[in-house]
């Protein structure tokens, strides 16, 4: 099907059930969960008036589309402020790809940006395929978020109870039912809102309550007024991050794809430090994530790290490391965490960045004096991207 | 090694391109605009970032890179393949 047959446009309230429908192949398997997810994400964004969704049309019918949420980046001293849309919801129907579709939205997307007035768009949560299609149109890359994971190894199996398996017929039927069975609630948990990666967590933080020290508390909702007062206490270097004020809190961390747990370290009833684990009821999405770590001492941040790690067990923790400061590099070495090995087609982890005009592709790209394309003008959190 | 001399990578290059996408065979060659263009969507583009990566080794990141630009034809690809094959060697 040639361009010219399809119609780009921006999403508008009778697109809704078309919408939720359309995304079921990327953002999960349950109408429900989309449509709260859209509501959050587009809808009642803080930073923007409309959702800047566009949709490819074939006739009535979507079959093609690209998002960008709102959201607010401050950067310099004096602090300056601007609202940047990341990219995001990038989908297209099996039957129309490879008609440079992705392309053609992406190319009426910018133009509408532009004319709305927004410089520049930034993206860090493309898989492989739409990365290297955004580089090829032009996104570049600021470098590697360097993920990094603790892993605890797997268990050996138990040589009694493979002995036994090989005996006895009985044993192995009981066997698959307990691994059918532990399927069935897996593949419940996918379309269902309840049942996720944090129940062996929540079990471990109602035992261990007493031995996470004196400091330490656990909390299924964030403390947006005091989180964003501890940030706002903490040195401000002028780099390029995402404003987290507490009307950023609130909507942040409604996200209905994600579950979180806030792990909070208190000096007498001052917050001084908070950990946010994070992670998605969808079983294909194997681990936890640590995404924001924020702490006015280095015990603080010590202390908070030492509770993720005993409170999640068994499960791989996983977060970026490229911006941290060295003290934070530091604890994450010493408690065991290691590079991801990572290439453009595997693992890919990036901040990517394109001016919204064609003709500013051959400039230098900044904000407030600072490069976009230099890592270390940024300091970049897994909250900042909408995979998390 | 002469970049232009390396018909057997060019060749190689031209038919691994003429396989991902049947509806470019009659106009494509060696300075057809690949990328910029959008004749290459995301799955071919992602499976031409896999050949050259093969073609240049993991150790060359290729996100460092302005891919509208280096990998735009397919003279482009080819100059960038041969430019990290020699960095990798010398």
């Amino acid at each position: 099907m040639p361009a010219a047959d399809y119609d780009i446009v921006p999403y508008r309230p009778e697109h809704r059930e078309q919408v939720i429908e359309f995304q079921k192949d990327l953002w999960s398997p349950s109408a429900e969960l989309n449509g709260a997810y859209l509501d959050w994400k587009h809808l009642r964004n803080p930073y923007v008036n409309e959702p800047l969704i566009y949709l490819a049309l074939s006739g009535e019918k979507i079959v093609g589309m690209r998002g960008f949420f709102g959201a607010k980046w401050q950067f310099g001293s004096p602090r300056q402020t601007q609202v940047i849309p990341c990219a995001s919801d990038m989908l297209i129907a099996p039957e129309h790809r490879n008609r440079s579709l992705m392309t053609l939205i992406m190319k009426t997307a910018l133009n509408d940006l532009a004319r709305k007035g927004y410089i520049y768009v930034f993206s860090m949560s493309a898989g492989s395929m739409t990365l290297v299609s955004q580089m090829a149109m032009g996104w570049r890359s600021a470098g590697s978020l360097r993920p990094k994971q603790r892993v605890v190894p797997a268990k050996q199996s138990f040589p009694a109870v493979r002995t036994l398996l090989k005996k006895s017929p009985l044993a192995v039927s009981a066997y698959r039912w307990l691994r059918r069975r532990g399927r069935t609630v897996a593949a419940g948990a996918a379309g269902e809102s309840h049942g996720n990666h944090f129940d062996d967590f929540d079990s471990r933080s109602d035992q261990r309550r007493h031995r996470l020290g004196a400091h330490v508390s656990i909390r299924e909702t964030p403390r947006t007024e005091a989180m964003a007062e501890l940030v706002a206490r903490l040195e401000n270097d002028g780099r390029i991050r995402h404003v987290q004020d507490e009307p950023y809190f609130a909507w942040r961390f409604q996200n209905p794809r994600s579950r979180y747990r806030f792990l909070f370290w208190d000096d007498d009833a001052r917050l001084e430090g908070y950990l946010v684990l994070q992670a998605t009821p969808l079983p294909w999405m194997p681990h936890i994530n640590l995404v924001a770590w924020e702490s006015t001492t280095e015990r603080a941040g010590a202390d908070l790290l030492q509770a993720a790690i005993e409170l999640v067990g068994r499960e791989t923790l996983f977060t970026w490391s490229a911006t941290l400061g060295e003290t934070e590099q530091l604890i994450l070495n010493a408690a065991g965490f290691t590079r991801v090995i990572q290439t453009i087609t595997q693992h890919p982890a990036t901040v990517l960045v394109r001016p919204a005009r064609e003709e500013m592709l051959n400039l230098e790209w900044s904000v407030g004096g600072l490069r976009l394309l230099d890592l270390g003008s940024w300091d970049l959190r897994m909250i900042y991207s909408d995979g998390f | 090694m002469n970049p232009a001399s390396d018909t057997s990578l060019r060749s190689r290059l031209l038919s691994f391109i003429r396989g991902l996408n049947t509806e470019t065979h009659s106009e494509l060659d060696e300075r057809t605009s690949l990328l910029q263009s959008g004749l290459l969507d995301s799955a071919a583009t992602l499976q031409l970032a896999e050949w050259i990566q093969r073609e240049v080794g993991a150790d060359v990141d290729l996100l460092q890179f302005d891919l509208s630009k280096e990998w735009n034809t397919i003279i482009d690809i080819e100059n960038f393949i041969q430019r990290h094959r020699r960095n990798q060697t010398n």
